[in-house]
């Protein structure tokens, strides 16, 4: 059988099971909210994912690994993301900046004005 | 609902104003810090919530009440926008278009808006619901996000960086962010932070949905979102050397860059302009002290200017020692013209007491015993004048019915009476009738002085009477229309309480213009149209009776003779 894929996310997740485990669903929880900073519903959802995707096993409470370090595949994580998520923002959302199309010949031009302040500013600190 | 439709109306047509004006002052600002520019918007989204202002001759905006709450109930409805040629183009159309109709139990004008604040509603609705669903996206997207340090999580749902949380904001990161790039976004997410932008971006969406319909606001929202980024931008580099701005400008380059993205989609707004960003990044440099001196000044004069409204030519509510219930908004629609040639309209504003009609010149008031006094006080924009007027010598009449006693208020002597407010645009009078039992009645009437009209007088009477017998007050109103040499009366009886029309007819009257005046009286339990053949009621004209009944579900008018007026 293939080997299941998990996200980046789900990979963190994986590595406090394999140290941890077996270990009841409880004191997971309590785990992930500390070393992770997750809510003990999305913990849950994580593990209910995992075992429907054969990666661990949760056997009344005690919560197994299925698959080890060396076996498992960190996916690709922009080709998930891709095909599942829109990249946009909502307007109300403070941001660092917002995707664009941009075309190759803008990128250039843009990095080429960066580069051309790097060189004339370097020259002024040089003096 | 109507009128909140009305005042979000105004509020965003004054909003308007300042939005243009916020615009060329950013332009002329451009070497000033970015956070000014911000809090400029931030005096647009007062003007755009609060309904409450203060009246200052350093105004500059042409109306603060563009459309007025009276336009609903106005028998010539309009606008007055402050701009003359505005208000001379539109109020026509406006006129012609929604123009209630005598009799008519609904007003074209109410519909019309009542109609156009269910649309906003929806939109705003629209809006709302569009935002509280990306925003649960967003959560379940980055529900698995993985705790970093601090506040900062990231996640590989995360496209691009950003802040979120009401309370405790959180920064979100990609995965595969770039560790040269990590720093300098952090320090713009934390910009972002400091400067509480998780707060006020959404409070800006939460006006732009309130004024979804006025494009101006969606600019200022778009400016307003730039600014946001440039002004966090300036934060992070001011303490950058030249080196650490170009590293910041690849961090910029690379996030806004993700090529392998499919759908991109166009946001006009947030649309942070990444070349102009960069540009202004790396030419950036600390301005002068006196242009921060400058840039605030200007926002503060911005302020007065704009969040002020103009002196209102609006005349204020009548005292409050006046009871509400003895206060009759009445007036009169027609022509009267003034010792300065000018022509001014009374108008009609509400009638639920029907004790008062109206002829060409003046009108009747009704009081139940002997009048002793009657007394007038001029309001205008200044106020309410402190001078009590007594025009019992001019008002009174002779009883035309035994029991029945009547003040005749001149509107003529009315409108002589303060020739210099007159450079006010709209008077009123506050009419008292004292009668033998100390009884004060009061009677509110406006002169609104733009108003013109070309038209021969109107004369309306009503009174509450229950003529279908059901044991409910009807309200019965008769108008009186001159046209040349001929009258019309129209009758209507109207539910008391809606105002709905219950029953209808008309009358022509050849031959007798304006030299006519009906009116409704009670004769025992008998309601009766008065029909006179002068204008002024003198003592020893003989009118014609006429009753008014419900018969066989019609609305009927049956000659009495002056024998059987109390039978």
């Amino acid at each position: 059988m293939e080997t299941p894929k998990v996200f980046e996310s789900e990979y963190r997740f994986c590595l406090i099971l394999w140290e941890h485990e077996p270990i009841k669903s409880s004191e997971l929880v309590a785990l992930c909210k500390e070393q992770l900073g997750w809510k003990p519903t999305t913990t849950y959802t994580v593990i209910k994912r995992l075992s429907d995707r054969g990666v661990l096993v949760n056997d009344n409470t005690m919560v197994r690994a299925l698959v080890t370090k060396e076996e498992i595949q960190a996916s690709e994580i922009d080709e998930m993301m891709e095909k599942t998520f829109e990249g946009s923002l909502p307007a109300f959302i403070a941001a660092f900046t917002k995707h664009r199309k941009m075309s190759d010949r803008e990128i250039d031009a843009i990095q080429h004005m960066i580069d051309a302040y790097r060189k004339e500013s370097s020259g002024k600190e040089g003096k | 609902m109507s009128e909140i439709f009305l005042e979000i109306v105004n509020m965003s047509i004054s909003a308007s104003y300042l939005i243009l004006a916020v615009v060329l002052l950013r332009l002329a600002l451009k070497k000033a810090p970015k956070w000014i520019s911000v809090a400029l918007f931030a005096v647009v989204a007062i003007r755009l919530v609060c309904p409450f202002t203060v009246e200052s001759v350093l105004s500059l905006i042409p109306s603060g009440e563009t459309v007025s709450s009276d336009i609903l109930t106005n028998t010539s409805p309009g606008i007055s926008s402050g701009i003359p040629v505005i208000d001379n183009s539109l109020n026509p159309v406006i006129n012609d278009t929604f123009k209630p109709e005598v009799g008519a139990s609904v007003n074209p004008m109410q519909v019309a808006v009542l109609v156009a604040s269910v649309i906003w509603l929806v939109g705003v609705a629209a809006l709302i619901v569009y935002a509280l669903i990306s925003y649960l996206r967003i959560k379940h997207r980055i529900a698995t996000a993985v705790l970093v340090s601090r506040n900062i999580y990231k996640s590989e749902n995360v496209a691009s960086p950003f802040v979120l949380g009401l309370i405790k904001p959180r920064i979100y990161l990609p995965f595969n962010t770039d560790p040269r790039d990590e720093a300098y976004i952090i320090a713009h997410e934390e910009a972002h932070i400091r400067r509480r932008d998780y707060v006020w971006k959404p409070l800006g969406y939460l006006l732009l949905t309130l004024h979804w319909f006025n494009p101006f606001v969606w600019l200022g929202y778009i400016l307003l979102c730039r600014d946001i980024e440039s002004a966090c931008d300036e934060k992070v580099i001011k303490e950058l050397g030249a080196n650490e701005r170009a590293d910041y400008s690849e961090a910029l380059l690379t996030c806004s860059v993700k090529k392998r993205l499919i759908s991109v989609c166009p946001l006009a707004f947030g649309e942070t302009g990444v070349k102009g960003r960069i540009k202004s990044v790396l030419n950036y440099k600390k301005p002068a002290f006196w242009i921060i001196v400058i840039a605030i000044i200007a926002g503060v004069a911005l302020a007065v200017c704009f969040l002020t409204n103009p002196l209102s030519s609006e005349e204020p509510t009548p005292p409050e020692n006046v009871a509400d219930e003895s206060i009759v908004y009445y007036a009169w629609k027609g022509n009267y013209t003034s010792t300065k040639h000018k022509e001014a309209v009374m108008e009609y504003i509400s009638s639920r007491q029907p004790t008062v009609h109206n002829s060409e010149n003046g009108i009747y008031i009704k009081a139940n015993a002997r009048i002793k006094a009657v007394t007038v006080r001029v309001f205008s924009a200044k106020g309410m004048s402190d001078e009590e007027i007594d025009m019992t010598a001019n008002s009174m009449i002779a009883p035309m019915v035994e029991g029945e006693y009547y003040a005749f208020v001149d509107i003529g002597w009315l409108n002589r009476i303060e020739e210099s407010e007159r450079e006010y645009t709209i008077l009123s009078y506050l009419v008292t009738v004292r009668d033998e039992n100390n009884e004060k009645h009061h009677y509110y009437f406006r002169v609104d002085y733009r108003k013109t009209v070309a038209r021969d007088p109107s004369v309306i009477s009503s009174l509450m009477f229950d003529i279908d017998g059901d044991g409910k007050e009807d309200m019965c109103q008769i108008v009186t229309e001159a046209e040349g040499l001929n009258s019309y009366i129209y009758y209507a009886i109207k539910d008391a309480e809606t105002g709905e029309v219950k029953y209808r007819t008309e009358r022509f009257i050849g031959g007798t213009g304006t030299n006519y005046i009906s009116y409704l009286q009670v004769y025992g339990d008998k309601l009766l149209v008065v029909r006179t053949h002068q204008t002024s009621v003198a003592v020893g004209s003989t009118p014609d009776y006429y009753k008014l009944s419900i018969d066989n579900g019609e609305l009927r008018i049956t000659y009495v003779s002056e024998n059987d007026l109390w039978k």
